[in-house]
C-alpha cells in the first residue's frame, strides 16, 4: 500500500472525527445556559422525542389519494440511493466487459468481500443448495439495514430542518436565526392566537383541519430521520422476512408444511394423542406472528433507543465530557452493525427451519407410541 | 401520585424491571460462550455467531418491555 492511499482515508477519518466533535461534543461543553457559545447561539438543546415520524412535506390530496412525505421515508430512499450507487460502482468494469474486471480492485473489491461474507453466513446456516436459493433476500435485508441504520450517524441528520411550532404540548425552544437555542419553552395549554409570523413556514397555514393548535416556542422537524425509528421500516422488512419464510416453506415440503400449522395426520388415524398435535400446531402458527412483532420490535427498539441515547447524551452529558458523545457513536456504529446481521441471520435460521423436514421427527414419536 | 405521574413511574419501572431479566440472560450466554472460546479457540467463529443469535433472542423480551415502556410515555 502506498503512503498516498493509507493517506486518504486517515484524513476521511479526521474530518469525520472533527465533525463529530463540533457538531455534538465541542460546542456543547462550552455551551449550557451560561456557557461561551450560548452567546452566538449553540446550545445543547435537546431534540424533540417523537414515536411517529414527522411529515416534512404535509399531507396534500394527489388525485384521489392523501398523501405526504415523512423524513423517514427520506431516509430510506437515500439508503435505496446509496446502495444503487454503490453496486453500480461495483459491477460498473463487469458491465464494461473489461478484460481485468476479474481482479477485483476498488469498491468491486470491498463489495465483493462484503458478498463473500454474507454468503459464507448463509451458507454456515442452509447448507450451498439451499444458500444459493435465498442469500439475495438475507443479504438485501443486511444490506439495507446497515445503510439506514449507519445513517443515523451522519451529522446533520436528526439535526437539520424545518422550525415549527410544536403541535403538542411540551418543552420546545427558543429561536435565534436559524439555530434552535436556550432557554426552554414548557407549554401546557395550547396558545389561542394560531397565526404565525413570517413567511418561511407556509405549512402551519395549510394544516387540513384547522383545528391544529400552535403552541409557543420552536421544535425542529428534520428532513432525514434515522429509517428505523419509523414503525412501519422494520415491520415492512418482518413481514418480507417472514412472508418468504413461509414461501421457502411450502416450496420445499409442499403440504407437508402446511400440515405443520395444522396437523391432523395422526388425528385422522384414530389416535388420541393428535389433539395434542393440533394444539402444537396452533402454537406454531402463533409464534410465526410471534417472529413478525420480534423481529420489528428488536430493529425498532434497537435503533430508537440509539437514537434517544445519542440525543439525551449530546445534550445533557456532553457539557460535562466533551468527547463522550464519541463513545456513544461508536456503540451505535456496532449496535447497527449487530442488528443488521441478527436481522439476516434470523431471516436464513427461520428459513432453514422451515424448509427441514419434520418427516423423521414424527416417524420416532409414531415408534414411541 | 396523579395519572402523568404514575404513568412516567411506570414507564421507568416497566423497563427497568424488564430488562433485569434479560441482562442476567445475556450475561449468562455470554459466559458460556467465552468459556466454550477459552476451551476450544478453533470453534470461535461459530460459537460467536451462535452466541449473537442467542442474544437476539434474550434481548427480544428486553424489547417487549420497551415496547411496553414506550407505549406508556407516548400512547397510552
Amino acid at each position: 500500500m502506498s503512503g498516498k492511499g493509507c493517506l486518504i482515508p486517515l484524513v476521511i477519518l479526521l474530518v469525520v472525527t472533527g465533525l463529530c466533535a463540533i457538531s455534538s461534543g465541542f460546542l456543547g461543553a462550552m455551551g449550557g445556559n451560561s456557557g461561551l457559545l450560548h452567546g452566538i447561539g449553540l446550545d445543547p438543546i435537546l431534540p424533540s422525542i417523537k414515536l411517529p415520524a414527522e411529515m416534512v412535506v404535509p399531507m396534500g390530496q394527489v388525485g384521489p389519494f392523501k398523501v405526504g412525505l415523512t423524513n423517514t421515508l427520506i431516509a430510506t430512499f437515500l439508503a435505496d440511493i446509496v446502495l444503487v450507487v454503490l453496486a453500480a460502482a461495483a459491477t460498473a468494469r463487469i458491465r464494461a466487459g473489461s478484460p481485468d474486471a476479474w481482479v477485483p480492485r476498488g469498491v468491486q473489491n470491498l463489495v465483493e468481500w462484503i458478498v463473500e461474507v454474507l454468503h459464507g453466513l448463509a451458507e454456515s446456516v442452509l447448507g450451498k443448495t439451499r444458500a444459493r436459493q435465498v442469500f439475495w433476500l438475507g443479504a438485501t435485508i443486511f444490506l439495507f439495514v446497515l445503510v439506514a441504520n449507519w445513517m443515523e450517524l451522519l451529522p446533520g441528520v436528526d439535526s437539520i430542518g424545518i422550525l415549527e411550532h410544536p403541535h403538542e404540548p411540551g418543552i420546545a425552544y427558543s429561536r435565534r436565526g436559524a439555530l434552535l437555542s436556550l432557554p426552554e419553552i414548557k407549554n401546557e395549554a395550547p396558545k389561542t392566537e394560531v397565526k404565525p409570523t413570517g413567511g418561511e413556514h407556509p405549512e402551519d397555514a395549510q394544516h387540513p383541519e384547522g383545528e391544529e393548535h400552535a403552541y409557543e416556542g420552536w421544535e425542529l422537524v428534520p428532513f432525514v430521520r434515522a429509517a428505523a425509528t419509523d414503525l412501519n421500516v422494520p415491520l415492512a422488512l418482518a413481514l418480507i422476512s417472514v412472508v418468504m419464510t413461509q414461501v421457502y416453506g411450502f416450496r420445499a415440503l409442499g403440504a407437508q408444511y402446511l400440515g405443520r400449522f395444522v396437523a391432523t395426520k395422526r388425528l385422522g388415524d384414530g389416535n388420541p394423542m393428535g389433539l395434542i398435535d393440533l394444539a402444537v400446531g396452533a402454537l406454531e402458527a402463533i409464534s410465526e406472528f410471534a417472529k413478525i412483532i420480534s423481529f420489528t420490535f428488536r430493529l425498532f427498539g434497537n435503533i430508537f433507543a440509539g437514537q434517544v441515547l445519542l440525543f439525551v447524551m449530546a445534550a445533557f452529558l456532553i457539557p460535562f465530557l466533551v468527547f463522550g458523545t464519541l463513545v456513544f457513536y461508536g456503540l451505535e456504529v456496532f449496535v447497527g452493525l449487530i442488528q443488521a446481521v441478527v436481522f439476516m441471520m434470523l431471516t436464513f435460521v427461520f428459513i432453514a427451519m422451515a424448509t427441514a423436514g419434520h418427516g423423521e421427527e414424527h416417524a420416532e414419536h409414531a415408534e414411541a407410541h | 401520585m396523579d395519572a402523568v405521574t404514575m404513568r412516567q413511574l411506570a414507564a421507568g419501572l416497566a423497563i427497568g424491571l424488564g430488562t433485569l431479566g434479560p441482562g442476567l440472560g445475556i450475561g449468562l450466554l455470554v459466559n458460556g460462550a467465552m468459556q466454550a472460546i477459552g476451551r476450544n479457540p478453533e470453534a470461535a467463529g461459530q460459537i460467536q455467531v451462535n452466541m449473537i443469535l442467542g442474544i437476539a433472542f434474550a434481548e427480544a423480551i428486553a424489547i417487549y418491555a420497551l415496547v411496553v415502556a414506550l407505549l406508556l410515555k407516548f400512547v397510552a
